[in-house]
């Protein structure tokens, strides 16, 4: 029991009562809710793999999108995290390949780019020649400075770099927005 | 300066990590009580009023309230942003390293204006020069002057005598230069005159007139190693901003063919 504490303890926002609830949880729980979850957790690690060309998480490799042939392979999308795919993929708006990073350039906390998939990216390029790279890191220092380094390593190549749009989010007051959201969404404003 | 429940101050944002589903924890350098932890809700909504003011490196004003345990910020209104489309990798590198070393070689709770106005300026500054070494060695000496680590650059700590010219030596342990008959008393190494007269200007001179000095790359360097580990030395552990700087530059001799010069 205590070993299952501790392996609860471990988890992200787990603190030491809420392992002890869960583990609780878990001894009441039905045997077979509970033997479903253990497998559920053993398959993931099984069976879940990187995807070799974008290595987004998947479980056949190359990953669904990547063998999807009707896709526009001549467009990368660059985003930090498996879950940005799943985003912009509910967005139905964008019909070209991913190419997840797993984090963003952090100096402050010591992640480079070797700490990301960027060689990845580089001899992917290098191999599809893509028209166009579209850099959807996200919207904040960390997520800049990778879309910055990652356009300055590919400066000379024949590649379209693109960034996604910044302004003000659906719902959102402008009295309130900061003036770099502001000047940005100046700057990128459409004739109707 | 005594605090109400409610208070405003202008501040830096030094660092920002992500508390639960949508709130963050974030670092304040404040111009009023000095460094600080504060909470703020919500900031990783899409909606969110504060988000887009608490980036970091940004300059604020702030309407802080105390909390149970950490100060809650309830109004943010950005001064001045640091990166602006036109701001590039290496001043985005700059910048952390700057507020690094700020929250590096400050205590929580201890004002000090003047470090406040120092780092407005550089974060100012290392956008708008192409090569930032030189501000970010005047901000590294300035940062050591205020916090009370000034080097000693003049005479010989031990023995207080002009060293000689080509026996010159730094000691990280006694804070500063020693002469040729005083340098077996610590763990020293050999610096140049020229380095030597460099970090005389630059302590002495100002934010605008530190960029005049041209130094050459040998130099640059040198003045790189003194301080930056003079730095470390002081708040004896590594910095995460440098550490990812030196990965950084082995990482790029191996896969691009020109590796940048950032510190």
């Amino acid at each position: 029991m205590s070993r299952l504490i501790q392996a609860f303890n471990r988890l992200p926002g787990i603190g030491p009562k809420s392992a002890q609830r869960l583990t609780y949880h878990l001894i009441r729980m039905d045997e077979d809710e509970a033997f479903a979850l253990s497998e559920a957790i053993r398959d993931v690690k099984e069976k879940i793999d990187f995807c070799e060309s974008c290595q987004n998480i998947t479980e056949a490799n190359p990953c669904a999108i990547c063998m999807d042939s009707s896709r526009d392979h001549s467009t990368l999308c660059v985003v930090e995290e498996p879950l940005d795919v799943l985003a912009l993929e509910r967005t139905g708006s964008y019909s070209g390949l991913y190419h997840v990073l797993h984090g963003a350039i952090s100096p402050m906390n010591n992640v480079g780019p070797n700490d990301l998939r960027l060689e990845e990216l580089l001899a992917r390029i290098t191999t599809i020649h893509p028209h166009e790279l579209i850099l959807a890191t996200n919207p904040n220092l960390e997520g800049e400075a990778t879309a910055m380094y990652i356009k300055g390593i590919l400066a000379g190549t024949s590649v379209t770099i693109t960034r996604l749009a910044k302004g003000l989010p659906m719902g959102s007051d402008l009295e309130y927005a900061d003036s770099s959201t502001l000047s940005q969404a100046f700057e990128g404003r459409r004739e109707l | 300066m005594p605090r109400q429940y409610t208070y405003a101050t202008e501040a830096i944002i030094l660092r920002r990590s992500s508390v639960g589903e949508t709130d963050s924890l974030v670092t304040l350098y404040t111009k009023s009580y000095g460094k600080m932890r504060a909470f703020a809700r919500g900031v990783r909504k899409p909606n969110s009023k504060l988000g887009g003011h608490l980036e970091p490196l940004n300059q604020v004003n702030l309407l802080i309230t105390q909390g149970r345990s950490l100060p809650l910020i309830t109004q943010a209104d950005m001064i001045q942003g640091f990166y602006t489309p036109s701001t590039n990798f290496e001043a985005i590198v700059s910048g952390c390293y700057i507020a690094d070393c700020l929250d590096a070689l400050t205590v929580e709770e201890v004002e000090s204006q003047s470090l406040y106005s120092l780092a407005c300026r550089q974060f100012k500054q290392v956008q708008a020069v192409e090569n930032a070494q030189t501000q970010l060695r005047f901000f590294e000496l300035q940062l050591l002057a205020i916090s009370g680590y000034q080097p000693e650059v003049n005479v010989c700590l031990y023995c207080r005598k002009l060293p000689k010219r080509y026996s010159i030596y730094f000691s990280f342990e006694a804070g500063g230069i020693l002469c040729q008959d005083c340098k077996n008393q610590f763990n020293c190494f050999v610096i140049s005159e020229t380095s030597t007269k460099a970090l005389r200007y630059l302590l002495t001179t100002e934010t605008e007139d530190a960029q005049k000095i041209r130094m050459p790359e040998a130099i640059q360097k040198e003045l790189a190693h003194v301080l930056t580990n003079y730095l470390q030395f002081v708040i004896d552990r590594r910095l995460q901003s440098l550490v990812f700087y030196h990965r950084l530059q082995k990482w790029e001799s191996s896969v691009i063919a020109n590796p940048r010069t950032i510190y």
